[in-house]
């Protein structure tokens, strides 16, 4: 384990946290490097290794329950009140470093000046309308009040602390029933990529389970190893933490209703993170990563999210509206019907994701604010704009297609759409 | 078509050129843009649009050959003295648009800021070591030459003007049978990506040889279109460009001698560009971009150059010893031969390069030249050493791979390894 600081002081506590992980089980790769570059952390691999090696291995009785911390922010720093009944002395231990180690690359300070909701709060029409391309959940509620300096919004000093922390803690699981939102030590050092490791869990119980970490390098010309935070697209990311992973390669659709003519109604939502926990139909499985959260209501379907992809399984959202509109045509309906109407639903999907982005940007090239707060927000939506343009027609489809593949699925699930309602950084995957 | 400068003057030329092209026969796709930002080009397709569909086709014989021009500088000027009896008038009314729009764009100024060559002259030492990574061929020995002002090194505004010119033509063979390297107008102002369209020759009916560019955007979140110059890693395109294309999945080796015990040496060399093998076992169709020209001598087998991949194609480098050891060890010697050989050579090679780029890093870390001159070169070292890093050794590739597949000898040349001055890669349709 290699770590580069400018920062004795720095380095002598990612030290104490790395032996203190270490004393309790963690596991680390020799060549894995932490990097320090005022304030902002990256993970690398020197040296040369084969990618998926294993990297590190965090017991989950190591990560770090937020609700039990006690986390509060004075002034410039962080501290913490950890409840000594509801965290071993282990967790606790480690919690030390990691405040300390927040407090030394001044996270306050710099949340404060990157956080977007913090830094738009004079000019919050700007990400109220972009805002508009997603479903608002609980979370993303909260970040709208306080944007907006609404009643109900929290205070500066909460939502500072509250904000940090949600845009880093994993949902987690515990044996007593429990679910909290957990800081991972050491493995919080790791940037995001679509294309970095998962955080996969293996293991039974708050004991036998333990968190593991691969080598995963998309990037050639860098020595930098990613984790996946999620399956999101640039505008998620710059919502949940703060930047825009320009390099994803879809595009979530904005919310919109699509009228299925004499059947009812598609409503698509735009919610980040849901994904369905059953089992799929057979024709659907290889879509996992995209299928949305489908429930029967009213006189309709009410779909989680659409992803419009761009290079990655440049049918799927085709595939998936086949499934869909078969769900709400019923079985009986000839095929045309449903080919017809995914060609429609597909048109009108990407028609008010192109409006909607090419709108934004002409809003805010003519909206009266500091060009450092506008330009961010235009890239973001421009970056958009570019992929949606990207996305393969294929008017042949359904005649290479056979008839019976991807069709015959039922893709109603009832469970809560809302299910990122608190948000967290993502996705574990437990094996 | 569509063209966005902030400069009227240059709008309005490229207006000219545009329809010069249109009036001999070329075509522009209508939703094609063509943007300059303080003397940069880059070409966008904005709006919706169909990846690979063709956007420019520019008829060959309205391509301007370099050697005809008579280009020269004045100050910070292009001036041209075409050979006018070997120009049509046509080509001619192209070259005089051509150099108008790098003049208005402050060419000769910006190449002179950016051609490495020029801007390390005062402190060649640093850019002398990085060029050991390549072997040293009539035109890195001309820049190096220029780089360290010996005696033969051409002036000033002849190398400006030679370096400018080489960064920007393409080798091609015309009716008559020369091979001239021409400047192609309009294409020009493509930029170029390892992902990017290659060029395309052909024969069009009733239009004679037409190069055609289709739209690639590789990136996502971006509407530029791209050109691939040819199969150039970060450094090649360091010092025939002066950009380093960080994003090319392969690091061309530096020049290495391996010892094949009991049979001879293979003697890799790394010549930036080479001919492609004319005859390639079926086996080798799959990797024929990365293929080196090879030419037996007595018991040394000399290679143009290796590429080292790094995802793409991860096992070229180790099919391509094989062959070449098949080819060396000869067809008699056991498979075990080949196999314990390639793992050698592959060892040897990686561990020379990864070599190579560390000691060049521990050396500019103490040496005494210029930060924004340092920095520069030690990011392409460091970016060359994180490919290299990620190199996919393959312990068990010979026992998963069937011993009849990939065995053969690649095709070996009698002449001497012909290296070509600085042109692209022509693919034909």
């Amino acid at each position: 384990m290699i770590i580069q600081s400018n920062s004795p002081v720095l380095e002598k506590e990612i030290k104490n946290l790395i032996s203190t992980l270490e004393k309790h089980g963690a596991w680390f790769h020799d060549q894995l490097a932490l990097v320090d570059v005022d304030g902002s952390f990256s993970v690398q691999v020197h040296g040369s290794l084969n990618p998926n090696e294993l990297m590190l291995k965090l017991p989950y009785k190591l990560l770090l329950p937020i609700e039990h911390l006690g986390l509060t922010v004075k002034g410039e720093e962080f501290h913490m009140n950890p409840d000594p009944e509801r965290l071993s002395a282990a967790q606790i231990e480690v919690a030390k470093p990691v405040i300390e180690i927040f407090n030394l690359t001044n996270k306050v300070k710099i949340h404060r000046e990157e956080c977007l909701w913090i830094k738009y709060r004079d000019y919050p029409d700007l990400p109220n309308a972009l805002l508009e391309s997603r479903t608002v959940n609980q979370a993303v509620q909260k970040k709208h009040s306080y944007l907006n300096r609404f009643k109900d919004a929290m205070d500066d000093n909460e939502f500072m602390c509250w904000s940090f922390l949600q845009a880093r803690v994993l949902g987690t699981d515990w044996d007593n029933g429990e679910k909290l939102s957990s800081i991972m030590p050491f493995v919080d050092y790791y940037n995001h990529d679509q294309n970095g490791c998962p955080y996969y869990i293996r293991g039974k119980g708050d004991a036998g389970r333990s968190m593991f970490i691969y080598n995963r390098q998309p990037y050639h010309y860098t020595c930098e190893s990613f984790v996946k935070y999620g399956s999101y697209d640039a505008v998620d990311t710059l919502f949940n933490y703060g930047f825009p992973d320009m390099n994803s390669s879809f595009v979530r659709s904005v919310p919109l209703n699509v009228t299925i003519e004499g059947f009812g109604e598609l409503k698509i939502n735009a919610f980040a993170g849901s994904k369905p926990s059953q089992k799929l139909p057979k024709g659907l499985e290889p879509l996992r990563p995209v299928m949305p959260l489908v429930k029967r209501e009213n006189d309709g379907l009410t779909i989680s999210h659409v992803i419009i992809p761009i290079e990655e399984r440049p049918h799927s959202m085709r595939r998936i509206l086949q499934s869909t509109i078969r769900t709400l045509v019923g079985p009986e309906a000839p095929r045309e019907t449903v080919v017809e109407n995914v060609y429609m639903a597909e048109q009108k999907i990407m028609d008010a994701n192109i409006k909607f982005y090419k709108d934004f940007i002409s809003m805010a090239e003519g909206y009266d604010a500091p060009d450092d707060l506008k330009q961010p927000l235009i890239d973001v939506a421009r970056g958009q704009l570019n992929k949606l343009y990207k996305y393969l027609y294929k008017p042949d489809f359904f005649k290479i297609q056979p008839a019976n593949d991807s069709e015959d699925n039922e893709v109603v699930d009832c469970s809560d759409t809302d299910a990122d309602s608190e948000g967290s950084i993502g996705e574990a995957v437990s094996e | 078509m569509h063209i966005q400068s902030n400069t009227p003057a240059v709008k309005s030329e490229i207006q000219t050129l545009i329809k010069l092209l249109e009036e001999n026969g070329a075509w522009l796709h209508d939703d094609l843009s063509v943007v300059e930002v303080d003397g940069s080009f880059s070409v966008r397709m904005d709006g919706p649009v169909v990846l690979n569909e063709p956007v420019v086709k520019i008829p060959h014989n309205l391509f301007l050959p370099m050697e005809h021009m008579g280009l020269q500088v004045k100050g910070d000027e292009f001036f041209v003295e075409p050979e006018t009896d070997k120009m049509s008038s046509e080509q001619l009314a192209l070259l005089n648009s051509v150099i108008k729009i790098f003049n208005l764009t402050n060419k000769v100024k910006l190449h002179r800021e950016e051609c490495v060559w020029i801007k390390h002259r005062e402190h060649p030492a640093l850019l002398n070591a990085l060029a050991e990574a390549r072997t040293p061929d009539q035109r890195i020995q001309r820049m190096h030459t220029y780089l360290n002002g010996f005696k033969n090194a051409k002036d000033e505004n002849e190398f400006l003007c030679w370096t400018f010119l080489m960064s920007r033509v393409l080798d091609t063979e015309w009716e008559n049978g020369e091979k001239v390297s021409s400047i192609m107008p309009f294409i020009d102002y493509f930029n170029h990506d390892s992902q990017g369209c290659p060029y395309i020759l052909s024969n069009q009916d009733g239009a004679g040889k037409v190069l055609q560019i289709n739209n690639w955007q590789p990136y996502h979140n971006l509407s530029e279109c791209f050109v691939s110059y040819g199969m150039y890693d970060s450094l090649d395109t360091l010092f025939n460009y002066s950009f380093p294309d960080v994003n090319v999945p392969f690091v061309r080796s530096i020049p290495v001698l391996v010892d094949v015990e009991g049979y001879g040496t293979l003697n890799i060399n790394s010549h930036i560009i080479a001919k492609i093998p004319k005859k390639i076992p079926e086996s080798l169709k799959p990797i024929r971009s990365f293929l080196p020209h090879v030419q037996r001598k007595g018991r040394a087998v000399h290679l143009s150059h290796i590429c080292i991949p790094v995802s793409e194609k991860p096992h070229a480098l180790r099919r391509i010893l094989q062959s070449v050891i098949r080819t060396l060890v000869g067809t008699d010697a056991s498979r075990d031969v080949v196999v314990e050989n390639v793992y050698k050579a592959e060892k040897a090679i990686l561990s020379a390069n990864i070599a190579f780029y560390t000691d060049f890093l521990e050396m500019v870390k103490v040496h005494d030249t210029p930060d924004h001159l340092k920095q520069p070169l030690i990011d392409v070292a460091q970016v060359q050493l994180n490919k290299l890093n990620k190199y996919l050794y393959k312990p068990d590739f010979f026992k998963a791979q069937p011993s009849a597949v990939s065995d053969d000898g690649i095709d070996v040349d009698e002449a001497d390894i012909d290296v070509g001055r600085g042109s692209a890669y022509v693919t034909s349709e």
